[in-house]
């Protein structure tokens, strides 16, 4: 059985992240509305400034995720022979080791 | 050049279906609350614009280029796109899941607006039927 390419696989695997961020941020902003903060009484954010807020908090989320993919991608494309299916299960799977990751750093630094 | 045709479009269905699919289900579970009717149509408009042509590429692309790479003879990308027939069950599958947790139906379904419902403000009296006041 060939092996997929290593590059092409780690780039369909990030390819994956930037579709779903993107995706996510454009809805998010389109059905934002128009709210304004000019009347507001106490703190407020518009729905861009909550936009970037939660990409700053996303950040480090999304860097591991990103070391994540980079490293499952080399175990998916030796055992496949297609990169795009190769690279898609490394960002399918990157999800829930993600998690498992997220969950132990929270266990540990309790 | 054949080959980089078929690679765009498979690319283009394998990003561009689940970015169309998750900005109109985004688009569709948040229902904002507009100000007048005529723009919480549009917004709904556009929506169901989203979410019907990540469907009719989701199922178009796949068909088409496996029909295109066998008539090239291309077998990488029949391979490849005959997998893209089994990823357009799963986001079919996907779509399906989203429609029965939804309220509403995902397309058709447009967001509250503050504007009033026009108001009735001529009374006619119906034989045996309703009464209008002071007359």
């Amino acid at each position: 059985m060939r092996e997929a390419s290593y590059r092409t696989t780690a780039l369909v695997g990030l390819g994956w992240l930037v579709t779903v961020v993107t995706a996510v941020i454009a809805g998010a902003v389109q059905s934002a509305g128009e709210q304004t903060c000019d009347d507001a009484t106490s703190w407020c954010l518009t729905p861009g400034e909550a936009a970037v807020l939660g990409l700053a908090l996303a950040s480090p989320v999304l860097l591991a995720m990103i070391l994540i993919v980079l490293v499952l991608a080399g175990p998916f494309a030796r055992r496949l022979p297609s990169a795009p299916l190769a690279g898609t299960l490394t960002a399918v799977v990157a999800v829930p080791v993600a998690g498992a990751l997220g969950g132990l750093v929270l266990v540990v630094a309790r | 050049m054949r080959r980089t045709t078929l690679g765009a479009l498979f690319f283009g269905w394998l990003y561009g279906v689940p970015f169309l699919l998750i900005v109109g289900l985004i688009r569709r579970y948040t229902l904002p609350t507009f100000a007048t009717r005529a723009e919480a149509e549009h917004f709904a408009t556009v929506t169901d614009r989203y979410l019907g042509t990540a469907l009719g590429l989701n199922v178009a692309v796949p068909v088409l280029g496996l029909l295109v790479a066998v008539m090239l003879r291309d077998r990488y990308w029949r391979t490849h796109f005959l997998g893209a027939l089994a990823g357009m069950l799963l986001f079919l599958a996907a779509y399906g899941i989203a429609a029965t947790q939804s309220a509403a139906p995902l397309i058709g379904t447009v967001p509250p607006a503050l504007e009033p419902v026009p108001e009735v403000t001529v009374c006619i009296p119906t034989s045996g039927g309703r009464t209008c006041p002071g007359g």
